[in-house]
């Protein structure tokens, strides 16, 4: 069971959290506007969804509170990573590095398959793999 | 930034739709955050910061936290919650109802069918939570019993008569019924039949030998007839609507009981934590172990029997009391993780890699395997 746990993949929006909060601490509306940032706009975190995740991910002891800011009735509250959570996001990074190494692997092998069986289909691929590399 | 106070205050608004405790440890920091992310000018929430807020407050009023665990945990105590509210709804609503005739309607019934006054009627309460005869349907539905589904309390009343035919003494007692208003049915045995009439249902029997209602007597062949009337009431049917009920309110509870306790437990300083977790977590086995399985056993059973009597419904109280000692084992247990969890601090415990036990998953899926086995033994022994 504990093999499988470390194996899953985290969810993304906690991904990009956990990210946003490496680079140092952050208040709510700090990490909302940094995984926007880094996520290319794709991740758009709202405010119920956000505090859903800094609560989970403080109860689970990945983030802390760094300190607060309270001013004429207005709280923020900077987060930063426990080194928990910045051992969490490494190993999150190193099983996202080898899938994706292992998934190049297979394709390079795939290429070698299709240059075998016709050159017609190597070079379709191949542009494919360039068209990929460039997007 | 905005400092639009309507904008403002529609956020507060919405923020009701979180429980007071996370409102009071967050409210004003995301509402700050809120404010923080609207446009200038903005006098409205958008449509999806209403809904993301909403569904936020639901999650977590209603929700356990995050993981398959905690789901799987919720779903176990709504199901055995559910299971004991509707044992103790239905129990209680059989024990208000009447479901024994006076021995003064039956010996009239019987009267009735003997066409002569009947003499010394034998009341049986029976035993509504007896598991056999939750099956035993099948037996009424085998001799053609159409009518309402009888509860298993009977009043008998015997005639000796002085025939040695028992279908034509069976056939006498049916016109007399019959010529009194009674509905009866068609029998698929020669020597049983069922009638039904007002608040009673009454199976009428006819065969050689002198046993009486008390069990007393024999059955045998070459002797004179013995007629015998058995008087029940209907299965009330109020009692499947009350289960249902009971069903319903103990399984909500039972949920919301359980994503609270997780909530709190996850509060708890390290040793607390684990704690709660082994005594939810076994006494959760224990009950899945002695009480829902039975139950759902029970009701596989009743699935596989035609049609539906309100006496069915007792097949939860059937399954508690079947667990005996170890249901009140427990609910005691489920009391106690419940304390636990209110003990927990209002705050969350502080962040960092917690102390953890060695191997806790396995030390618990241990103590959780030799709790089913107790509770199992327990219940064999029993």
């Amino acid at each position: 069971m504990v093999g499988i746990v470390a194996g899953m993949a985290m969810h993304e929006p906690t991904f990009f959290i956990l990210t946003a909060l490496a680079e140092g601490p952050q208040h709510g509306y700090g990490v909302m506007q940094t995984v926007a940032r880094l996520s290319g706009d794709r991740v758009t975190l709202r405010a119920g969804t956000l505090y859903a995740a800094l609560d989970r991910l403080t109860t689970e002891g990945l983030l802390t509170v760094d300190r607060e800011e309270a001013l004429q009735g207005r709280l923020r509250r900077y987060y930063r990573l426990t080194d928990a959570g910045s051992a969490a996001l490494g190993a999150e990074v190193v099983r996202m590095r080898s899938a994706a190494s292992m998934a190049a692997a297979r394709l390079r092998t795939h290429g070698g398959f299709a240059l075998a069986a016709g050159g017609a289909t190597l070079a379709a691929s191949g542009l494919a793999l360039a068209a990929g590399g460039a997007a | 930034m905005n400092d639009e106070p309507a904008l403002e205050r529609a956020y507060r608004r919405l923020l009701l739709a979180y429980p007071r405790r996370f409102r009071r440890d967050r409210g004003t920091e995301i509402l700050t955050t809120l404010l923080d992310a609207a446009p200038p000018g903005r006098r409205r929430p958008t449509a999806w910061d209403a809904v993301d807020l909403i569904v936020g407050g639901i999650r977590a009023r209603f929700l356990p936290p995050p993981g398959a665990l905690n789901a799987v945990t919720a779903t176990l105590a709504a199901l055995l919650v559910g299971i004991g509210g509707a044992a103790a709804t239905g129990w209680l609503g059989w024990q208000a109802s009447t479901t024994m005739p006076s021995a003064q309607a039956a010996a009239a019934t019987a009267h009735t069918a003997f066409g002569e006054p009947a003499t010394d009627p034998v009341a049986d309460p029976g035993d509504p939570l007896d598991q056999d005869w939750l099956g035993m349907r099948t037996s009424p539905g085998d001799e053609g019993n159409t009518g309402p589904h009888p509860a298993p309390g009977a009043v008998q009343v015997r005639l000796r008569t002085g025939s040695q035919d028992p279908v034509s003494v069976l056939a006498g007692a049916r016109e007399r019924m019959v010529a009194a208003g009674w509905r009866t049915d068609g029998s698929t045995a020669d020597n049983v039949f069922w009638a039904s009439k007002g608040d009673q249902v009454v199976r009428v029997t006819a065969r050689a030998g002198d046993r009486t209602p008390d069990g007393g007597g024999s059955w045998s062949e070459g002797d004179p007839v013995s007629l015998m009337v058995s008087v029940h009431r209907p299965a009330p049917g109020a009692v499947t609507v009350l289960t249902l009920a009971g069903l319903l309110a103990g399984a909500v509870t039972g949920w919301l009981a359980a994503a609270w306790a997780l909530h709190a437990r996850a509060r708890h300083r390290s040793r607390l934590r684990v704690a709660t977790l082994v005594l939810g977590l076994s006494s959760l086995t224990l009950g899945v172990t002695t009480v829902l399985l039975p139950a759902l056993a029970g009701v596989a059973g009743l699935a596989s029997i035609d049609g539906w009597s309100p006496h069915d419904s007792l097949v939860a109280a059937a399954a508690v009391r079947g667990a005996g000692v170890l249901a009140y084992v427990t609910a005691l247990g489920l009391a106690g993780t419940a304390v636990l969890a209110v003990l927990a601090p209002a705050t969350p415990a502080p962040a960092g890699p917690l102390p953890r036990a060695k191997h806790p998953v396995l030390w618990l899926v241990a103590l959780s395997l030799l709790v089913a086995f107790l509770g199992l033994s327990g219940q064999i022994a029993l």
